[in-house]
């Protein structure tokens, strides 16, 4: 069996951000969505490093499979987010 | 030789031009999870009723209220040039025309639609709005809008954003903008992840949760929450790209124009300079219309027109758009802001009514066009708006091997001087061009077989 890349491996890593706008530690994208990769991890950092061998190590099927859901169209965002909102306050 | 050609202010254009009622198939409203249409009073926790009437107008023309002209005067009408210099490079009969916005202060065509919709807040009695930003764009020209109408301005910076980039955070509290980290205190949202860990870098995602929580929870309803994409009336205010480069064109006395042409990310620089020619078009006129994307994530050029389910585990509303199915996961590219899922609904209907032509360009050919349009017409474009650069160069080539002398025309969206790295990785020779292999497209659009279909026209 192949030997695991430890999960904080490529924390110090440094890659421009395309999101974000500027250069940030890989340790940054590995967590950014709920705690787990980016979404766009693989669009960033295939160029520098095996990110699908990383991703498959580190994180089960359904983690990956959550993390590269396709982003959803800001209309449809905002109308979860609104009702989100809303079900918050009733509860207040 | 006339380089650049201006418009007074009593010259601009008095009404925006709204596309909605002139497709010939009408749009479909969206979808929610039950298949039943969502309503447009969904929107009002978040926006004024003015700016939703707009969104669901059916009317063509649109006052601009004079109030908004004044404003938007502090750097439109913006000037149309002519790329003599472009021209000459490619030895080209064509004559190349390009709307150069990025002279707003902000540097790209983002205030169009700010500087109105912060105008109808204040006119609704909003005293507060609030955005997220990663980067800072929006964040900006939505801070410099609030600046000109005197309505506060909060902006959720991810705090990581927050910390590392100062100069967009510096360009929002010049204007007056309270650009704060996020996640932050403020909310409960910000507050939950606080909780959970206090250090952590935050997120575009927590950040929008953020700017739209503070919207909602607002009890006197006198917080609203502003959007500077896919909307419809986004679309309309953008449209004063188009109607002043048709007045700029009439001035010079070019009678007919061939081919126009936008980057379409969310569509709203496209649709703000090709939906007035589209009118033209569907009047009669024989142009090209071409929004361009990336050839390696193809939403318009392949995908199919459907009702899409926004995520994986369809809970979401819908909204008809060009997609490439719910379960379509983008293959690796630095393709800056052209990255969406979905475009937006106008721009796919008109896709669908055969009135425009979408085009995929690989990012190498972009950014050397960008750099020749660089070299030539000395302004360094965006990397999104190089698409369009790209695409305005093949047109010229293709008249030059025609022997026409076509008249071209598209949109300059933004500068890129924020935004560099793109064109470092190109000189360092780091960009890759990769094309989405055909099982993996057809394995997506399967994915989306079997949801329901919007009305195709008869065209």
């Amino acid at each position: 069996m192949e030997k695991k890349i430890p999960i904080d491996f490529y924390d110090n890593e440094d890659l421009y951000c395309r999101k974000l706008g500027h250069h940030l530690k890989f340790e940054y994208c590995r967590k950014e969505h709920d705690g787990l990769p980016c979404p766009k991890i693989r669009d960033c950092w295939f160029e520098k490093l095996d990110i699908d061998e990383y991703l498959t190590q580190n994180f089960k099927p359904e983690e990956i499979a959550y993390i590269f859901e396709p982003p959803k169209p800001k209309i449809t965002s905002l109308f979860e987010l609104i009702q989100k909102a809303q079900q918050a306050r009733k509860k207040q | 030789m006339q380089i650049k050609v201006f418009l007074s202010e009593d010259e601009m254009p008095r009404q925006w031009y709204n596309l909605a009622p002139d497709l010939p198939t009408p749009l479909p409203p969206p979808l929610g999870p039950d298949g039943k249409p969502v309503s447009p009073d969904m929107l009002a926790p978040v926006f004024p009723m003015n700016l939703i009437e707009q969104e669901v107008s059916q009317e063509r023309w649109i006052d601009i209220p004079e109030e908004v002209l004044a404003l938007l005067y502090r750097w439109r009408p913006s000037p149309l040039h002519r790329a003599y210099a472009l021209e000459k490079y490619l030895g080209t009969p064509a004559k190349i025309y390009y709307k150069n916005e990025s002279v707003s202060p902000a540097g790209s065509h983002k205030p169009n639609t700010a500087v109105p919709q912060a105008w109808y807040n204040k006119q609704f009695g909003t005293e507060k709005l609030t955005t997220e930003t990663g980067a800072g764009q929006w964040g900006s020209a939505l801070s410099f809008a609030g600046a000109l109408v005197g309505l506060e301005v909060k902006v959720y910076m991810v705090r990581i954003s927050f910390d590392q980039k100062p100069f967009r955070k510096v360009m929002m509290q010049t204007w007056g903008g309270t650009c704060v980290p996020s996640p932050s205190p403020y909310t409960e949202a910000g507050r939950r992840i606080l909780e959970k860990d206090p250090d952590t870098p935050g997120s575009l995602g927590i950040a929008i949760s953020e700017a739209v929580e503070e919207a909602v929870s607002d009890p006197s309803g006198k917080t609203k929450y502003a959007l500077g994409s896919v909307l419809n009336h986004v679309m309309l205010h953008q449209t004063i790209i188009g109607l002043e480069t048709k007045k700029q064109l009439e001035k010079i006395g070019e009678k007919k124009v061939d081919v126009v042409i936008g980057c379409a990310g969310g569509g709203s620089n496209f649709a703000g300079l090709s939906f007035p020619f589209i009118y033209d078009k569907i009047n009669g006129a024989q142009i090209d219309i071409i929004p361009v994307e990336p050839a390696s994530c193809p939403t318009m050029t392949r995908a199919p027109y459907a009702y899409d389910f926004g995520d994986v585990a369809k809970m979401t509303p819908m909204l008809p758009m060009h997609s490439l199915g719910h379960e379509f996961v983008p293959p690796p590219i630095h393709a800056g802001g052209l990255r969406y899922h979905g475009m937006a609904p106008l721009v796919s209907g008109a896709i669908n009514d055969g009135l425009i032509t979408p085009r995929a360009i690989h990012q190498l050919e972009c950014y050397e066009a960008a750099v020749t349009f660089a070299r030539t017409e000395g302004i360094i474009v965006a990397p999104e708006t190089s698409h369009a650069v790209a695409a305005a160069i093949q047109e010229a080539k293709k008249a030059k091997e025609e022997g026409k002398e076509k008249v071209i025309l598209f949109n300059l969206s933004g500068h890129g001087l924020m935004d560099l790295l793109g064109y470092e990785k190109y000189f360092a020779g780091e960009l890759h061009d990769y094309a989405l292999p055909e099982e993996e497209l057809q394995k997506s659009i399967k994915s989306i077989e079997g949801l329901p279909k919007p009305p195709t026209s008869n065209k």
